[in-house]
């Protein structure tokens, strides 16, 4: 390994770890988490569309508490003034003449922002915030100020349908739909959200936002070539089952690709990274639909870093397998913790159940193999499984 | 009660051997499972924990739908409540085949059309039942129609358990 790899793969455990620490706690958001890292990276911005209530802030919020930096989060409305956002005007300065924005605090200076309901804002405020996403640049009177965004993240209810705001909200490159918790999850989602309460990530040492910054730039240093052919294979596909995108999508896509690999800890791409083209395509239907059509290529997707994420993108085993080691290697860690004998008993039912349905007792990768040496193991210990002669026990 | 009955099933003649397969790229999701011979065995005494109906929300016998054919038990149930025991293999629906229930992890390498016609083909001919859905097991090779699948009870189970024993008295 090289010393540049070697910087890379320690970056990328960097913020792995953060990605853990914000996702805990956090019932079926953690691909959120994720997406707002592999933006930031990939220095491209995120829109999350889903009802209200599904934590949409909260995940934004432990990610950029964990990442560290300047973080600006605010609920747009019809009514909200450009300087609620942006900064109010310096009224010493006015009186000389000059228009210069006040923006200590303010979004022209966070590292992350998260905007709520960003489409309500007014034209002058998404005007604005346009040129912030495009060129990282704040411009109001006599200011002229770079931004150091990483990344900003806007939520709303559903994709406008007006032009003007559809051409805006075209500046997103990623998309992620969400949608309230599922049935199988509520006790999940009960049971952290009581024991969890309020409780944030712990806050972030320096070194997360220099490794995200040290990963954004070995993602632009990325040579594209080996997956190229790849992703316009892709894209043929996406338009021959009617799935259209925007060329500048298209090409910006490939940035999410790079910061994919780099996430991995590698500093070269593979097939392996080509999971978040599916998170690009506009339509929630689109990307259903794009993950069946690009099933085949998907099926090599893996990240270490943002385990959730890939899996959701691609479906696909490897990236499945992947998630499966990481998750059940701490379920049997927990064994001796678990509060609820019982429920995690079940949790490795279903672990074994999982591994089985997604790749059969065969053929398994050697870790994993091994995990499903112990899962049998442990389950074999039930009294239901100690032997088939004897009589079952209770009555019918 | 009476087991569910073993005739219901349409066993493919020895002839009918869809073995080839490949890995599949996207796993489907599990909504039923298959257990043969000692496993299903198995399978039984495992299930004959479970309650019969949910108090709580757990995992109970009346989330579940059985049919069985000669020595294999089929199980139908939603993905979280599908059980587990070693040598089980789950089988899930296919877009591409939805009448059909197929292995999760490995497809069939023959295409799914030819399948769902030569299934078909041979439903007619055996004058047998093909009620959907028709899982097709790679192996044993076997298919078998759990159109007529009902809620698993207790006493199935039991009935299962005593027909296996006295089948082993010689």
């Amino acid at each position: 390994m090289t010393t540049e790899q070697g910087l890379v793969a320690r970056h990328a455990e960097e913020l792995r770890r953060a990605v853990e620490d914000a996702s805990r706690g956090l019932v079926q958001r953690e691909s959120l988490v994720e997406l707002v890292v592999l933006c930031a990276v990939a220095r491209e911005h995120l829109l999350v569309i889903g009802p209200p209530g599904t934590a949409k802030s909260e995940a934004v919020r432990r990610i950029a508490r964990r990442l560290g930096g300047g973080y600006f989060e605010y609920l747009v409305g019809r009514f909200t003034e450009p300087t609620e956002i942006f900064g109010p005007i310096n009224l010493q300065k006015l009186k000389q003449g000059v228009v210069e924005a006040e923006t200590r605090g303010m979004l022209p200076e966070a590292d992350i922002a998260f905007l709520d309901e960003v489409f309500l804002g007014s034209t002058a405020i998404l005007n604005t915030l346009l040129a912030i996403l495009n060129e990282r640049r704040f411009r109001r009177g006599h200011t002229d100020l770079e931004c150091p965004l990483r990344v900003c993240v806007g939520a709303a209810n559903s994709l406008p349908e007006e032009t003007q705001l559809a051409a805006f909200a075209d500046r997103f490159l990623v998309r992620q739909f969400v949608e309230p918790v599922g049935d199988t999850s509520l006790e999940a989602l009960l049971e952290a959200g009581w024991s969890l309460g309020g409780a944030a990530p712990k806050p972030a040492p320096k070194s997360a936002l220099q490794a995200l910054d040290a990963l954004s730039a070995a993602a632009l240093q990325v040579d594209m070539a080996p997956v190229r052919g790849d992703i316009a294979h892709a894209v043929r596909l996406l338009r021959r089952a009617g799935i259209e995108w925007t060329d500048r999508r298209i090409v910006r896509s490939q940035r999410l690709v790079a910061a994919s690999a780099v996430l991995a800890g590698r500093n070269a791409v593979s097939r392996a990274d080509l999971w978040p083209l599916v998170f690009a395509l506009p339509t929630a239907e689109a990307q259903a639909s794009g993950r069946e059509v690009l099933a085949e290529l998907l099926s090599e997707s893996d990240n270490a870093s943002l385990l959730s994420a890939a899996l959701e993108s691609s479906l696909g085993a490897r990236a499945r397998g992947t998630r499966m080691l990481h998750d059940g290697r701490a379920l049997l860690a927990a064994r001796d913790t678990a509060a609820d004998a019982g429920a995690w008993q079940l949790a490795v039912e279903n672990l074994a159940r999982d591994i089985d349905a997604s790749f059969g007792s065969q053929n398994l990768e050697p870790e994993l193999a091994a995990l499903r040496d112990e899962v049998v193991k442990l389950l074999g210990e039930r009294p239901a499984d100690a032997g088939v002669t004897g009589p079952p026990d209770g009555s019918s | 009660m009476a087991p569910p009955d073993p005739a219901s099933g349409l066993q493919g003649p020895a002839s009918f051997s869809p073995r080839e397969s490949r890995p599949r790229p996207v796993p489907l999701e599990p909504l039923a499972l298959v257990a043969h011979g000692e496993v299903a065995a198995r399978l039984v005494q495992h299930l004959l924990t479970w309650p019969e109906q949910s108090q709580r929300g757990e995992r109970c016998l009346a989330d579940l739908r059985a049919a069985r054919a000669a020595d294999s038990l089929f199980v139908i149930a939603e993905p979280q409540s599908l059980p587990w025991v070693d040598g089980v293999q789950y089988l899930g629906r296919d877009t591409d085949a939805p009448e059909l229930l197929l292995s999760t992890h490995v497809a069939p390498a023959l295409p799914l059309s030819w399948l769902r016609a030569a299934l078909a083909r041979m439903a007619s001919r055996l004058e047998l039942s093909a009620a959907p859905p028709l899982a097709v097991c790679l192996e044993p090779p076997r298919v078998v129609s759990l159109g007529a699948a009902r809620k698993l009870c207790r006493e199935d189970l039991l009935h299962w358990q005593a027909g296996r024993s006295a089948e082993a008295v010689p």
